[in-house]
């Protein structure tokens, strides 16, 4: 086979639920080794927000919607001799598809690279794939397909016992469900049927309560045939493995039982005849008797993310270079440099995920857990042992209050035992803090926890141990708490003392953790990964480092409201500080991304984004470089900027910002403040302390309606317009964060803009014009850049509004400002000194490289150095309208209203030479994942 | 001799376990002219010497400590949680422990069932387990290559003691392991499939896996002591001869040696085909002439692939040997080819006689722990007894 010369990538879209940063991190990985290989890449793609589409990795980059008419054009005027389908998720492999189907692929003469379509369509089309697997003599579950509601509740009938619905060709599970009764069945075969795009269903027997198994797999067209890495649910059947706790390696089961699904995995990837990587997933008995074939996902996915970051070992780059034809075996070890990348990594320590749910912004949402994926985002932790890493995953969810020790006070655990345990433990967000809240007042033993839900004994012991290890944090050395795993914060509130007591403590008695390096291969070679994870245990020797060395926090699991553009940014800052010659060091703790890839930085640290983590990273790599660190927390969204009290706290050098800068943007009253003293108009408004306060702001507005903003907010929580006074009585039922900040709601066009300060200057590399009006969160609102309904003279109001409040803040680096534009004059609602989301947009739409500039000036360059005019650059030749897309149908109980609070999980793009152009091009990029 | 219809009722197969109590004294591990680690002794208290080798293995602790291949060694595992379920009788490898001691990170008490704890399992074979130690740092010191003898004991001496206690102990490789490791009377073990050859082992230090592997695919095999002459071979009229895995340094191992050098005389003459593995691959290399060597770092665990040199075909496999055959002319001029090699470090995995009837593999086509990706070696042997 002759080697490709222009390869297409499809991108997977917006980060949908089920469909988030893994594709970018695979889609990266894929395009810088093509072209490393001498292959131009053309990469499409809706989703601006990512690190793949910019034309430093994705070669020829064509933003636009992924539907089969757009992508048949850009064929038509790129002509690539080559496709590789499978690094986009489901929406790239269905788009493969869909190419293959209509001919296009045959007209222009694009062949597939990798796993052939046809091996695609076996594992997708669930009947296929069930005569595969039986054919190969290995088990799957008794099931029928069926494409009529009839059909199904006959062989549900038949069956007699609890069903599970999966509806063919759909991501996260959407549609599906379990059903144990007829009219449970009924409903949920109608709605999978409805929500298959080829009104298909697979109707299976449900193994509630079995151990659910996955495996990576990579063969090559050698036939070599290898897996990554086996990873464990902890959740056992029946809830969606993007909603499971998933631990690596596999801890519970006994080699031969382990050897026994790795070969039903390799032999059912084998029969595929796959090129590239492969995740089977495997259901086993609990006592490991027997076992069935669940499904084959014939591509990278978020497993594949999660089991690269376990194993250091980068499938999607592997899997990329096998569809150009390399042999594993003739490849590079991409850990060790050493001869082969056929070998399956040995790992020496525990790996932990846990899934990030947004109900904290939809206290209303059913926050129970199934086949269905709910979860939009998700943190790893690794150490040693899995308590360690257990309670290290739970701080890198940013738990704000919700750590190991939090109890909701409904349960009432402390006086009484639920009267249920079993519907008390039912699979949902909160079932590890009420396992643990079960074990701690006694109310039930690792054995009650198993036997109520089905999770390993083996998992409840340890959590059992977690919580007799807390019993004794008080009184005992302080290292034995942190070899337990303690989080310095979860010592504190259980010894009563502030944490940077415990801190000042553990300094003093040299109790640090060491950073041990995941190497793929438990120690046995030399490599020089630099990817790392503390542990309390012996230093490793590590090479010293004597370059100055530039932190980059980044912002953990995505969320509502912080989501794959954060970690654009980081990824761009890291590359910048890497250009300036300085070692750029990442910490951050989502396995989906790109960010925690240990080829995007010099040193990777895969830790929790706490003050503790980050000091101990901070005191780490101060000794190493001999040099103190420089923090940079401006591109980590929210989360790295809750850091900034602390660290000044510390004494840490934060680039271009102070914490005194971000108290004054996020203290309402100060904001009001500052802008008076620049003669920058802000809304009017006051604060309120209750509910009378409430009612006098009001009516010193003169009434309603009014937009009220608690202070630190993130992704809108907590904000809303108040238009009636039922509105006033509904918000004041809520839990509301006192005091707020009451404002008039000011009617015109609402514009998002980023500035870069040097600290002597500013430039605005463009402006975002949101089209919806103001009330609606501005994640949630379509917006074009250059604005259009605003004209130059206000546009260049706003840009230098913007300007003076960094100036004033005294930044240096980027800062976001969202105002209100009326006619002839600006009102500025809030500003932001960090990157936003709007970022990556911006750096689309411009072509300029705004994370590098704004880097360059936090680390003291000037405007001029760091290639930035000042001023309110000229508009470029390109329209670019921005569209937000939301997956939150999937969760029931949501509203699809809109209003101040965020709810898009993503956003698409469009790019053209006019407006209209551009707008109908996002209208098709959101069409495209409708439904 | 007694013919065992059923390998689950091997007589090598170990009584099922008493329970113990568990205890624990502090305890630490003493690398000869390295540093000492302190932790906790578990198992069975009493003192352990030998080389201190590490496996990668994250599970299948119960297939490595009764692996005969293990004698004269302490085990260090890299994985940090250890015994974390119950052992059945099923996974074990021989009726006995034959490591020394293992040294692991955490010792788990597993969840209740069947099978006995690993802990168990280790007071009953009176083999300590030195627990609490940070394995990746010793797996890096061992990593160098260059001391490897150590001792596990009670703490209550220093590191100066220690080590120089460490330094005193016999090396592993001027001591006879494979006498205790394999068995004194020849025995039958019957097929389990139709029967369709009959093979005559060498025992050295059969794993049951090994044994369950060749009875699986039709062969009765007659199991003779590691003392068979060639004669004593050729009287059970083998269709296959297979010389067993074992532990040990083979090049210490002259008899062995020149009885391999008869048998593969033989079977190059038209005499029955020989399968060697392991220890056996070794024997025949030195019977051909060629030379073995010490590994510095010795391939322990089940993620190694090992290319098949002629069909281009990789396979991960369960590796444990300390030794391996050095590739020099010796063994082209013997007739020999290299049929497998360790993608890794380029370690000879296999060699395969030119007239086909010997063939040989380093590494273990029979997991146990670890994987069988490469079990056709065992198909291909059958095969030739066959023809």
């Amino acid at each position: 086979m002759s080697m490709p010369k222009r390869v297409l990538v499809i991108g997977s879209g917006p980060i949908l639920i089920g469909q988030a940063a893994e594709f970018d991190y695979a889609g990266v990985q894929a395009c810088l080794a093509l072209r490393a290989e001498g292959v131009e890449t053309i990469l499409v793609n809706s989703n601006p927000a990512t690190v793949m589409t910019d034309p430093d990795v994705g070669g020829t980059v064509v933003i636009g919607p992924l539907t089969l008419d757009f992508v048949t054009r850009v064929i038509a005027e790129h002509r690539p001799d080559a496709l590789l389908p499978t690094l986009g998720g489901q929406t790239g492999l269905n788009l493969a598809v869909a190419l293959d189907d209509a001919g296009v692929l045959a007209e222009y003469d694009v062949r597939v690279l990798g796993t052939p379509l046809a091996a695609v369509r076996a594992a997708e089309d669930r009947g296929g794939f069930r005569d595969l697997v039986t054919g190969i003599g290995e088990p799957v579950p008794e099931s029928a397909v069926v494409e009529s509601l009839e059909d199904g509740m006959t062989f549900f009938r038949h069956l007699a016992a609890p069903i599970v619905i999966r509806p063919a060709f759909t991501l996260g599970g959407g549609g599906g469900g379990f059903a144990a009764t007829a009219a449970e069945a009924r409903t949920r075969i109608a709605a999978g049927l409805a929500a298959s795009p080829i009104g298909q269903v697979l109707v299976e027997r449900s193994l509630l309560g079995w151990y659910e198994i996955e495996f990576e797999v990579l063969r090559d067209a050698a036939d070599t045939t290898i897996a990554i890495c086996g990873m464990e649910n902890l959740d056992p059947m029946g809830v969606h493995t993007g909603d499971s706790i998933v631990v690596a390696p596999i801890q519970t089961l006994p080699d031969p039982v382990v050897q026994r699904l790795r070969r039903c995995a390799l032999k059912i990837v084998r029969s595929l005849k796959l090129e590239g990587g492969c995740n089977v997933q495997l259901s086993v008995a609990p006592d490991g008797s027997d076992y069935r074939v669940i499904e084959v996902n014939p591509r990278v996915s978020r497993s594949s993310a999660l089991a690269s970051k376990a194993t250091g070992y980068p499938i999607a780059r592997i899997a990329a270079l096998i569809a150009l034809g390399r042999r594993l075996h003739e490849m590079p070890n991409p850990a060790t440099g050493g001869n082969s990348a056929a070998f399956e990594p040995a790992v020496d320590y525990v790996v932990v995920k846990l899934p990030r749910w947004p109900f904290d912004k939809f206290p209303a949402a059913d926050r129970s857990l199934g086949v269905q994926m709910k979860a939009t985002g998700e943190a790893m932790a690794i150490d040693r042992e899995f308590g360690p890493a257990l309670l290290k995953a739970i701080r890198s969810l940013e738990p704000r209050g919700r750590g190991w020790l939090w109890e909701d006070p409904a349960w009432n655990l402390e006086h009484r035992p639920p009267d249920d345990v079993r519907a008390f433990l039912s699979a949902s967000d909160t079932r590890l803090w009420r396992i643990v809240g079960l074990l701690r007042h006694g109310w039930a033993d690792a054995a009650a926890i198993s036997a109520a839900t089905g999770i390993a004994p083996w998992f409840s012991e340890r959590i059992e141990e977690l919580v007799r290890a807390e019993e004794q944090v008080v009184g005992s050395p302080l290292l034995d708490a942190k070899l337990a795993g303690f989080g310095d914060a979860d010592i504190a509130t259980l010894s009563g003392a502030p944490w940077a007591a415990v801190r000042r403590a553990r300094v003093r008695s040299g109790i640090h953790p060491a950073y041990r390096r995941v190497d793929t291969c438990a120690g046995e070679f030399p490599a020089e990964t630099p990817y790392f994870y503390s542990s309390y245990a012996d230093p490793e020797v590590a090479p010293p480092a004597d370059r100055q060395s530039v932190i980059v926090v980044g912002s953990g699991p995505i969320r509502i409201g912080q989501g794959i553009e954060f970690d654009y940014c980081s990824v761009r800052a890291a590359w910048a500080v890497r250009e300036m010659g300085l070692d750029a060091v990442v910490v951050n703790n989502n396995p989906e991304t790109v960010s925690t890839d240990y080829d995007a930085c010099t040193r990777l640290y895969f830790e929790p984004l706490d003050t503790e983590s980050v000091l101990d990273i901070i005191d780490h790599e101060r000794a190493l470089t001999g040099t103190p660190p420089v923090v940079v927390l401006t591109f980590g969204g929210q989360t790295a900027i809750d850091l900034a009290k602390d660290l000044a706290y510390a004494d840490v050098p934060i680039a271009g910002l102070s914490a005194e800068a971000i108290e004054i943007t996020e203290d309402r009253e100060r904001f009001a403040a500052l802008l008076d003293e620049l003669g920058i108009e802000g809304p009017r408004g006051s604060l309120a302390g209750d509910r009378d306060g409430l009612h006098a702001a009001i009516s010193g507005l003169g009434g309603l309606p009014v937009i009220v903003r608690p202070s630190w907010v993130i992704g809108g929580r907590g904000i809303a317009v108040l238009r009636t006074d039922e509105d006033v009585r509904d918000y004041l039922a809520t839990d509301v964060g006192w005091p707020l900040r009451v404002d008039e709601l000011v009617e015109g066009i609402e514009l998002d803009v980023d500035a870069i300060s040097d600290g002597s200057d500013w430039a605005v590399p463009g402006i975002l014009e949101q089209i919806d009006p103001p009330g609606i969160h501005s994640g949630d609102s379509v917006a074009v850049l250059p604005p259009q309904r605003v004209g130059r003279a206000v546009q260049e109001l706003a840009a230098a509004a913007a300007g003076k409040i960094a100036m004033a803040l005294g930044l240096r680096g980027v800062l976001n400002v969202q105002m209100i534009a009326t006619d002839d004059r600006i009102v500025v609602i809030e500003a932001n000194p960090r990157a936003s989301r709007t970022v990556p947009i911006v750096a689309k739409a411009t072509g300029l490289d705004v994370v590098a500039i704004a880097v360059r000036c936090a680390l003291g360059s000037s405007l001029a150095e760091a290639g930035m005019a000042p001023g309110l650059a000229a508009d470029g030749p390109r329209v670019a309208v921005k569209a937000p897309i939301g997956s939150l149908w999937r969760l029931p109980g949501v509203s699809a209203d809109l209003g101040p609070e965020m709810r898009s999980t993503g956003e698409v793009l469009g790019l053209a030479d006019t407006a209209d152009e551009a707008t109908d091009l996002a209208r098709r990029a959101v069409a495209a994942h409708a439904g | 001799m007694q013919t065992i219809p059923n390998l689950e009722r091997h007589p090598e197969a170990p009584a099922a376990t008493t329970r113990s109590v568990p205890r624990s004294v502090p305890g630490l591990v003493a690398l000869e002219g390295g540093r000492v680690q302190r932790g906790v002794l578990r198992g069975h208290l009493g003192p352990a010497e030998g080389d201190l080798i590490f496996t990668t293995a994250a599970t299948g602790w119960g297939e490595i400590l009764t692996d005969p291949s293990y004698a004269g060694q302490i085990v260090v595992l890299t994985h940090p949680m250890a015994g974390n379920y119950r052992i059945a009788p099923g996974e074990l490898e021989s009726r006995t422990v034959h490591a020394r001691g293992l040294v692991c990170t955490r010792l788990v008490t597993p969840p209740n069932g069947p099978g006995s704890t690993l802990e168990e399992m280790l007071i009953e074979a009176r083999i300590p387990a030195l627990t609490g130690i940070d394995t990746r740092a010793l797996t890096l010191e061992l990593r160098r290559g260059t001391r490897r003898r150590a001792i596990l004991r009670e703490a209550n001496v220093s590191d100066e003691d220690a080590v120089q206690e460490a330094a005193a102990t016999t090396p592993w490789a001027a001591v006879d392991h494979v006498t205790g490791a394999a068995t004194r009377e020849p025995y039958v073990v019957a097929p389990t499939a139709t029967r369709i050859a009959r093979a005559t082992l060498v025992d050295y230090g059969v794993k049951r896996s090994l044994l369950a592997a060749l009875s699986d695919r039709g062969l009765e095999i007659t199991v003779l002591p590691p003392d068979a002459g060639a004669d004593d071979v050729a009287s059970t009229m083998p269709d296959l001869v297979v010389l067993s895995p074992g532990p040990g340094d083979p090049s210490r191992m002259a008899p062995q040696i020149e009885v391999t050098r008869r048998l593969a005389a033989d079977a190059i003459a038209g005499g029955p085909p020989i399968l060697g593995i392991c220890l056996g691959h070794q024997l025949l290399a030195l019977a051909a002439g060629a030379e073995t060597r010490r590994l510095p770092v010795g391939h322990h665990g089940g993620n190694h692939a090992v290319l098949d040199v002629s069909s281009g075909r990789v396979d991960i496999g369960a590796h444990n040997h300390e030794v391996a055959v050095v590739d020099g002319p010796a063994l082209a001029a013997a007739g020999y080819e290299v049929s497998h090699r360790d993608l890794n470090d380029a370690t000879v995995e296999g060699l395969v006689h030119r007239g086909g009837r010997i063939a040989s593999v380093q590494f273990h086509p029979e997991g146990a722990p670890g994987p069988i990706d490469a079990a056709r070696v065992f198909d291909l042997a059958v095969e030739g007894a066959r023809a």
